[in-house]
């Protein structure tokens, strides 16, 4: 039986009373629809984007070398995103606004800004995170040779993202989606000196376009077949239950689109670009590929979660088991990748795609609030984690854990932020990640026990996932801040500048999941309300917590810790020697990374780039002209033929031939004009084929 | 014989006086600059009549006659698909004229006669979009591809530039041979050689052999101007050898003559046997996509990756046209707008991307990718050209490619059966391959040290300024306007298909 089943009926019911859609939301969102606040909204994205510009051009000359306007824009973006946030979460928020761009055919395209409870978060999320980030950065890049142009790619960054969260409809999400690519591109290349770096961005470059090609015919497809590109115009179809274009092409639009956003939350088997992505500068890897970036694939799933949910059983239903399949792999094979790491960001690389995992199993499990809470939640305090980490690379000047160790007295505040945040990621109560994870498993039990037979297994592993989130996590801080120190470096604590917007990240990694804590308070669950109020599914456990799960899951985490620290914490001078500890069989599997980027090298990039370019390139420089060579010599012979019976045309045919050669000189004559005429034979061959062929046929 | 439509032909008279004057201009002067003035104002110049006709409807002093201009008993016809492609010739030429201007002086070239060849190619390819008999196309056509023939060659002493040339010439002439072989069959079997009279004939002619022989020979005649694989042997060598500005007006005018060719036999004189022009048309879409860009991967040199990309992109466009093959003539309409719109965008974005390449490539005297290593390191402002030019041919948004591939997208799939569908995938497939080597390039400039021993004094601080700074700063404006205002560019796509009403269709 599906979960919205009892939902659906109402709101259609109310739809049918109110008149229309929109009215009917009202109805059930009050608050805000209209105003220069919402009408002005169209500024998040531009002010960042017209940073960007400036940056890059008059940047150098600028106060703080162009550090001050990208920190001013994404001021911007925090203050605005702030009032919105709030006044949603008092009022309720609904407005669309759009420009028309172009049509064709049937369809409209349009620039437009969303202004409803999923953007809203994120606009908060992209402004307060990317505030803080940006000012951390500036001490961070200190004397960094492109100082200047970083910020100028953070904030193209900063505006895309932004052109992605606002749009209310799917071409402007993608050219946002686009913009994050080529921004994330630019960043993981940063450091080019190191040509490591550069695969790094020509993989996460690649990686995506694979799925952004996914996305775009998906999108496609779903709006010829819905005749508009609008979410809402889509929503209006799936709500409905209108059985048509839309319901015949569901399936393939729903798994193409699910293709992309794979690719940019990095999910299995396309994870593969963001630990490479770790490359990029630390503030980056906090931000856009932990904080916000990476999560655009989710709330593309949230906007469309109608369309997955589906209802009816016309449309992308099919897909969500898909999803949560994905989501389930994703978090659990990810989590034992982390554990083996040594290099400080690539655990919480991995630990990212992991949790990124769990936010998409929630979106195949139904769970609309569930999923986009941990995003909250997790936004917070794994950017804190990366510039905690990116303070203790600053001071140790290495990524490696194996230089570093006994961090905790030399770093105190880095330790204790450090420390906050990992509880949070682990999901020790009260911190964040306590009520977030905590929602999804109780989501995904229900979707199970309502008839989603998959998520029963998906549970499984989300526990066991949150088994291999503590250890991972416990074997960080133990090598990291206990023991002795390993290092060259004289470590030290970070700037002023650096800390402070740790501090402001470690105080949400502890509040952020008090918004929505069940029995208690679930303000959350109405302050991403969109415009189409399916947010209700979400709550039905919501009246108290799923105490079976929470002890179930706080024992395993518990005990987990326990087992990392005896294994890594304890004995402070042999720490690095018991890291050594293998898994017969396994270790090498997870070394390698499962196999999977060396598959997609073998069976993939190298066929394409080497022999198959090659075997064209050799088939267009050799095969090509032996046949023509052939048939060359064959002509000869054949106007051997002819000659003796057709003196006068052969004749002219030569003449007029060696005339022109004549005057091009005899070095032509012998490289060259031979070769045209054996060009010109191989084509009028390739037509005679084709007149043959269809003759034939 | 006096009673013509001057107002319609205006366009195509400007440029004729014009090609004459230039010739006049050279004659009397030293100073071939001057040259280059004359031919840069009367292609300007050619460009208003066009304007004013397109919006006669709105303006006091011209008559209108409604949506389109019929001249010498329906053989040429002056309407909104005419004129937005008189429009694109023009201002691609006019562009080509800017990039020359620096080109020519910089070496020992002959001058005027080039502006005069130009001119009369860029003619021809104005009265191209007209022509609605065969007999008209194929003398325009030919007007197009004669002067590019010398053209090509004008590196005089250059051992390459002549080996294109003579290549050029000789594949055109086989490709002229092809066409008018067909034509005369389609001419003795329909008993009409104008467009609507074929049309009308040709319905009842599906089944006939001679008649698919002759409608094979005509697309595949008209597949060696557009560079079509397998009919494309020609287009890297001459890009390589021929002077870079010739270069960028055979990918783009010559090129764009050759599409409104396909165009206005495939969708005027053939609607009713797509099922003919169809498969055949699928067939070197994709081979154009997978041979264009996997060869381009493996391209050193950036003119031969320019002429590769310019082979895939003739693919992109070519995909519209396979996915008609089992449309009826009246579901045609989309299908060609996108083409028209992919067109549009493709020019602005080539000619951008070439005058960079040609800035670049001047200065540094070398057009070995090798060579360009780190240049962003000393001229960032043109490699952040050279980035957004390329970016927009790979499709990236907010730059303009990505609405040609959106309308190309659009328009196979909403074909509605799997000759669309199949090209659609195929033409996905190849955009991500396609990303390969445009983004090589993009890597180059920003993420690699410069090499030793290349002479970067001429680029570091030396402004770009004169005719090809302001060709780069148009064709820039042009990339970014479409990109963000793409409503523009699907308008004039749209606009083109009044003509499917205007047939009857």
């Amino acid at each position: 039986m599906n979960i919205l089943a009892t939902i659906i009926p109402q709101i259609i019911l109310a739809t049918e009373e109110g008149g229309n859609t929109e009215e009917a939301a009202h109805a059930i969102v009050p608050g805000i629809t209209s105003g220069a606040l919402v009408e002005w909204a169209w500024l998040i994205p531009v002010v960042p984007l017209v940073a960007a510009f400036l940056i890059v051009f008059v940047g150098k000359k600028s106060p703080f070398k162009g550090w001050l306007m990208a920190e001013l824009s994404i001021g911007f973006v925090a203050v605005y995103g702030t009032v919105l946030f709030v006044l949603n979460a008092t009022q309720g928020i609904v407005y669309e606004g759009q420009v028309e761009i172009a049509r064709i055919g049937e369809l409209t395209l349009e620039w437009g800004w969303m202004v409803d409870g999923l953007s809203i978060m994120m606009y908060f999320l992209v402004g307060v995170v990317g505030l803080l980030v940006f000012t951390y950065a500036k001490s961070y890049m200190h004397g960094d040779i492109r100082f200047t142009w970083f910020f100028a790619s953070f904030s193209l960054f900063a505006g895309g993202m932004l052109v992605l969260v606002a749009s209310p409809n799917m071409i402007q999400l993608i050219v946002g989606w686009e913009l994050v690519g080529v921004a994330s591109y630019l960043l993981i290349g940063h450091y080019w000196e190191d040509l490591t770096n550069v695969d790094a961005a020509n993989t996460a470059f690649m990686v995506n376009k694979v799925a952004d090609a996914g996305l775009f015919l998906g999108v496609i497809i779903m709006a010829l077949s819905v005749g508009s590109f609008r979410f809402n115009d889509v929503i209006d179809v799936v709500v409905h239950g209108e059985e048509g274009a839309l319901s015949q092409y569901a399936f393939w639009a729903g798994l193409l689109i699910f293709i992309g956003a794979m690719g940019k939350s990095a999910q299995f088997p396309l994870h593969v670009w963001l630990p490479d992505a770790m490359a990029g500068p630390t503030p980056v890897s906090a931000l856009m590929h932990a904080a916000t970036m990476v999560t655009a694939g989710v709330y593309l799933l949230g906007r469309l979660f109608p369309f997955y949910i589906d209802p009816s059983g016309l449309f992308g239903g099919d897909v969500r088991n898909i999803i949560i399949v994905i989501g389930g792999i994703t978090l659990f094979l990810m989590g034992f990748l982390a554990v083996v790491q040594d290099d400080i960001k690539k655990v919480l690389a991995y630990s990212t795609v992991s949790q990124l995992g769990y936010m998409v199993a929630a979106m195949g499990a139904g769970a609309y609030t569930a999923g986009l809470f941990h995003l909250f939640t997790h936004a917070f305090f794994k950017a804190l984690l990366f510039l905690a980490a990116g303070s203790i690379i600053h001071a140790v000047h290495s990524n490696n854990m194996v230089d570093m160790g006994g961090l905790r007295k030399k770093m105190p505040i880095t330790f204790w932020t450090f420390v906050m945040g990992t509880l949070a990621l682990v999901g020790i109560f009260p911190f964040a990640g306590f009520f977030s994870k905590d929602e999804i498993l109780a989501s995904i039990r229900y979707a199970g026990e309502s008839g989603q037979e998959v998520a029963n297994l998906i549970l499984f592993l989300g526990i066991a996932g949150a088994f291999l989130t503590a250890f991972y996590m416990m074997r960080l801080v133990a090598l990291t801040f206990f023991g002795t120190y390993k290092g060259h470096a004289k470590p030290h604590e970070s700037p002023k500048m650096m800390v402070y917007p740790m501090i402001g990240l470690a105080f949400f990694a502890l509040t952020a999941g008090w918004v929505n804590i069940p029995g208690v308070y679930t303000g959350f669950t109405t302050w991403v309300a969109t415009r189409v109020p399916l947010t209700g599914m979400g709550d039905h456990h919501s009246e108290s917590f799923d105490w079976t799960l929470v002890a179930i899951t706080s024992a395993v985490v518990v005990t987990s810790l326990v087992i990392a620290w005896l294994l890594y914490g304890k004995d402070a001078d042999t720490q690095s020697e018991r890291d050594r500890f293998r898994i017969p069989g396994l270790w090498p599997l997870f070394q390698n990374l499962y196999y999977i980027p060396s598959f997609y090298m073998r069976a993939i990039v190298r066929p394409i780039m080497g022999p198959m370019a090659n075997a064209v390139l050799w088939f267009d420089m050799h095969v090509i002209d032996a046949v023509v060579n052939g048939v060359g010599a064959g002509s000869v012979a054949f106007a051997r033929v002819v000659r003796a019976t057709d003196e006068d045309v052969v004749d002219t045919v030569y003449n007029a031939t060696a005339a022109a050669t004549g005057v091009s000189g005899s070095v032509l004559r012998k490289a060259v004009s031979g070769r045209v005429q054996q060009y010109a034979a191989f084509s009028f061959i390739g037509v005679l084929v084709i007149v043959v062929l269809f003759i034939v046929f | 014989m006096f009673d013509l439509d001057y107002h319609a032909l205006l366009p195509e008279g400007i440029l004729a006086i014009t090609v004459l004057v230039t010739l006049v201009v050279d004659l009397v002067t030293r100073k071939k600059q001057l040259v280059a003035v004359t031919a840069i104002i009367g292609m300007f110049a050619a460009l208003v009549p066009v304007v004013t006709l397109a919006f006669c409807d709105s303006l006091a002093f011209c008559t209108s006659t409604g949506a389109e201009r019929v001249l010498f008993g329906g053989s040429y016809v002056v309407d909104g698909y005419s004129l937005i492609l008189k429009g694109l010739f023009i201002s691609a030429a006019f562009v080509v004229l800017l990039l020359s201007v620096g080109y020519l002086a910089s070496d020992r070239y002959y001058q005027g006669e080039y502006y005069f060849l130009l001119v009369a190619s860029a003619l021809g390819a104005v009265v191209m979009a007209s022509s609605r008999d065969f007999i008209t196309m194929i003398v325009a056509l030919e007007l197009v591809t004669g002067p590019a023939f010398l053209l090509v060659g004008w590196r005089k002493g250059d051992e390459k530039s002549n080996e294109a040339s003579i290549k050029f010439f000789i594949i055109g002439v086989l490709a002229l041979a092809l066409t008018l072989f067909g034509v005369s069959l389609l001419y003795g079997l329909t008993g009409s050689q104008q467009f609507d009279g074929i049309a009308a004939a040709a319905a009842s002619l599906e089944d006939v052999p001679l008649f698919i022989l002759g409608v094979i020979f005509v697309i595949i005649g008209f597949g060696f101007k557009v560079s079509a694989v397998p009919f494309h042997l020609w287009t890297p060598d001459t890009y390589e050898g021929a002077p870079t500005p010739v270069a960028a007006w055979l990918s783009v005018g010559s090129k764009a003559a050759g599409f409104v060719a396909l165009l206005s036999v495939a969708y005027l004189a053939l609607p009713s046997v797509a099922s003919i022009w169809g498969p055949l048309l699928w067939v070197l879409a994709v081979l154009s996509m997978f041979f264009g860009n996997l060869v381009a991967i493996k391209q050193t040199n950036i003119l031969r990756l320019l002429g590769y990309s310019s082979i895939a992109q003739a693919g992109f466009m070519l995909a519209p046209f396979g996915a008609s093959a089992a449309s009826g003539a009246d579901e045609l309409a989309t299908q060609f707008a996108a083409t028209v719109t992919y067109l549009v965008i493709y020019a602005v974005m080539t000619l951008g991307a070439f005058a960079v390449v040609i800035v670049i490539g001047s200065r540094l005297g070398s057009y070995e990718l090798k060579d360009w290593r780190g240049l962003n390191m000393y001229a960032p402002g043109l490699s952040l050209g050279l980035a957004a030019f390329f970016m927009s041919l790979a499709g990236i948004p907010p730059l303009a490619g990505w609405f040609a591939k959106f309308a190309m997208f659009s328009a196979t799939i909403g074909v509605g059966n799997w000759w669309g569908y199949s090209i659609a995938i195929i033409a996905a497939l190849n955009a991500v391959i396609a990303f390969v080597y445009y983004a090589k390039v993009v890597k180059t400039a920003y993420f690699v040290p410069v090499p030793d021993g290349v002479d970067v004094s001429m680029l570091e601080n030396v402004p770009v300024g004169g005719p090809i700074g302001f060709a780069i700063g148009l064709t820039a404006f042009g990339v970014i306007l479409l990109g963000v205002y793409p409503g523009f560019a699907a308008n004039l796509g749209e606009f083109t298909t009044q003509i499917f009403a205007s047939a009857g269709l």
